[in-house]
């Protein structure tokens, strides 16, 4: 997964989503260790300052914990990372929902759609 | 830190100063071969004859020209290392300018005494033989002796004295050139230009000063004044000579550093 | 914790022309600052006034509470607009020459980067291209633990492969006591990277601020902003 960055909002915002999506997804695992603050901001391409002030969010927000000396980890509570994931679920309904109604459809409209698109999916599959 | 700028102006000046030595050596010993087997006078080979001639006369010539590629390098090193794009790295390592001018001085130095050894070096390859170096060595030793002896003058004060008027005359040298530059690359433009026309322009006040300085009336009545022996005579000589010299490259040391520090321009 | 760099009242004329008026800046450690400006803003006058190239005309700059001086070279490392190694030298000349004059050169990561950049020692730096000097002169700049580095024009003149590699260096190169100036008018390229951004105009400070607080209260990049600000 490489990193690419939006002109119209803060990095560290960016960062903060980026890095919800590697630990729902499972590129970083419940309870493994992070790499380093400059090895992340390397990776990223992006201001070792912008990457601790993200990493900061994340610890707030109970996704990742850090030990004084041992570094920094993914957080062990797998409810907390499926809550993340509901969360970034739920924007992207929000998003899809925003652009369907710009189209013109409305809900009953758009869950029909969605109805006649699983089942061509699977008779493809089929 | 002085030593290591020095350090790096001879990696720098001996690239060209050593093989030029080597050349100047190699063809002394072809001249020597060729004088002392006579070659040249026995050869009736047109094509040879030609060929001795040119390697006697570029042996010559590289004599010469190892003393102005001295006086260009010091020139060269100074406007390239610390005037060119160089400077940007010279101007911000963690020396004083001071030690930037002597570094260049000092080196300069060097490989003006190191050529006047090598020219003696090269005398000794073309004309050795034990009995000129016998006479050599007699001759010096006369005049020693002489110097004491008939003029009761002292030998050892006098070298010492030559020797510090020789150094102080190099470094004013050094320094009229370097101030030059230093002003001339401080415009915007025609900075060669400029520089040269600093150069005269020093050279012309310096002499006004010196001449102004030695003819007045003032000074050819102290001389007068005072009844002096011929060994106080040479000494006064070389004690004013030295004490010019040195004023001399107190202003010209001033205006550089004056202009290094506080009108530098590097393009 | 003092600050890296001081300007005060910082002016520069040259002859009738003002190339710095006035300015007041703070440099706080443990940034990674963008000198922003079209040319000819002052950004170069700037930053050799910091090196002590330039002599002010008033006010006065202190690096880590020094004037400009043989202390504060020392503390700085300075990467120039154009390539000023000296061409005669081989690479490993160089190497002595920086090992020489900075005791906080490290040769062992000097040597490590021009082997990963496939630059060997015995090279002489004038049969090298133009491309290759500049990355051997930032190497040399990036490989001492200075308190500030002074980068003019880091990314102007070479290809993408080369300016990645640059601004690796300098994230991965990144100390919490020491700051990081980069001097350019290539903003989109280096945006990520910085934590502030200073715009510079005509020799006056228009705008200081982080890259964030700029996305977060205009909505857009610092690219769009310059480009908005600067527009001719």
């Amino acid at each position: 997964m490489t990193w690419s960055f939006q002109n119209d909002s803060p990095i560290y915002a960016q960062l903060v989503n980026g890095l919800t999506l590697r630990i729902v997804s499972g590129i970083y695992l419940a309870g493994e260790k992070l790499p380093s603050v400059r090895d992340l901001a390397a990776e990223a391409g992006v201001n070792p300052n912008t990457m601790q002030r993200a990493l900061t969010e994340l610890e707030r927000i109970g996704l990742m914990f850090s030990q004084r000396t041992a570094g920094r980890f993914v957080t062990e509570d797998r409810t907390m990372i499926e809550q993340a994931k509901k969360g970034l679920a739920e924007e992207q309904v929000n998003r899809f929902l925003t652009a369907m109604t710009g189209l013109g459809y409305d809900i009953t409209d758009i869950i029909s759609l969605l109805k006649e698109k699983e089942t061509k999916r699977a008779k493809e599959v089929q | 830190m002085l030593r290591r700028l020095m350090k790096h102006e001879i990696r720098s000046t001996s690239r060209i100063m050593l093989p030029l030595f080597g050349v100047v050596l190699v063809l002394s010993l072809f001249v020597s071969i060729i004088l002392r087997s006579g070659a040249m006078d026995h050869t009736t080979n047109p094509v040879l004859s030609v060929f001795y001639a040119i390697i006697m006369a570029s042996y010559g010539i590289s004599l010469g020209a190892t003393f102005i590629v001295v006086l260009l390098l010091m020139i060269n090193r100074f406007r390239t290392n610390l005037l060119g794009d160089e400077g940007y790295v010279m101007f911000t390592l963690p020396v004083s300018v001071h030690q930037l001018i002597w570094s260049k001085i000092l080196i300069s130095c060097l490989w003006f005494v190191g050529t006047c050894i090598m020219v003696g070096l090269s005398a000794m390859i073309v004309a050795f033989d034990v009995s000129t170096f016998a006479q050599m060595k007699d001759f010096f030793v006369d005049i020693w002796q002489q110097m004491n002896a008939y003029y009761a003058l002292n030998g050892t004060a006098i070298i010492i004295e030559s020797l510090l008027l020789f150094f102080f005359g190099y470094v004013a040298c050094c320094l009229q050139f370097y101030s030059a530059m230093a002003v001339g690359y401080s415009f915007d433009r025609r900075k060669v230009l400029y520089s040269i026309l600093v150069f005269f322009g020093f050279q012309f006040v310096m002499q006004m000063l010196t001449s102004m300085l030695f003819f007045t009336n003032g000074f050819d009545s102290w001389f007068d004044r005072i009844d002096m022996s011929v060994m106080t005579s040479v000494h006064t000589f070389f004690g004013v000579s030295i004490f010019g010299t040195i004023v001399y490259c107190a202003i010209f040391y001033f205006i550089t550093t004056y202009f290094l520090q506080k009108r530098l321009n590097i393009e | 914790m003092s600050a890296i760099l001081e300007c005060s009242n910082l002016s520069k004329r040259f002859g009738s022309v003002n190339a710095l008026s006035g300015v007041n800046l703070t440099i706080e450690p443990g940034r990674i600052v963008g000198l922003l400006g079209p040319n000819g803003s002052g950004k170069t006058t700037l930053i050799k006034l910091t090196n002590g190239l330039l002599t002010p005309s008033e006010g006065e700059i202190r690096i880590l509470g020094e004037l400009p001086g043989k202390l504060s070279h020392s503390m700085v490392s300075y990467l120039p607009e154009r390539t000023s190694i000296p061409l005669w030298m081989t690479v490993d000349q160089l190497l002595d020459f920086y090992s020489d004059f900075y005791p906080d050169f490290d040769r062992t990561v000097a040597v490590g980067m021009l082997e990963n950049l496939g630059i060997r020692g015995n090279q002489k730096i004038k049969e090298q291209s133009k491309g290759t000097r500049e990355k051997v002169q930032l190497t040399m700049v990036m490989s001492r633990h200075a308190k500030l580095y002074l980068l003019d024009e880091p990314i102007g003149g070479v290809d993408p492969a080369a300016r990645d590699y640059i601004l690796n260096t300098i994230i991965s190169n990144y100390n919490p006591e020491a700051s990081v100036i980069i001097s350019t008018h290539l903003i989109a390229d280096v945006e990520q990277v910085l934590d502030e951004v200073v715009f510079i105009r005509q020799g006056a400070i228009l705008l200081q601020s982080t890259v964030d607080e700029i996305r977060e209260d205009k909505g857009k990049s610092v690219d769009a902003l310059f480009r908005e600000v600067f527009k001719c």
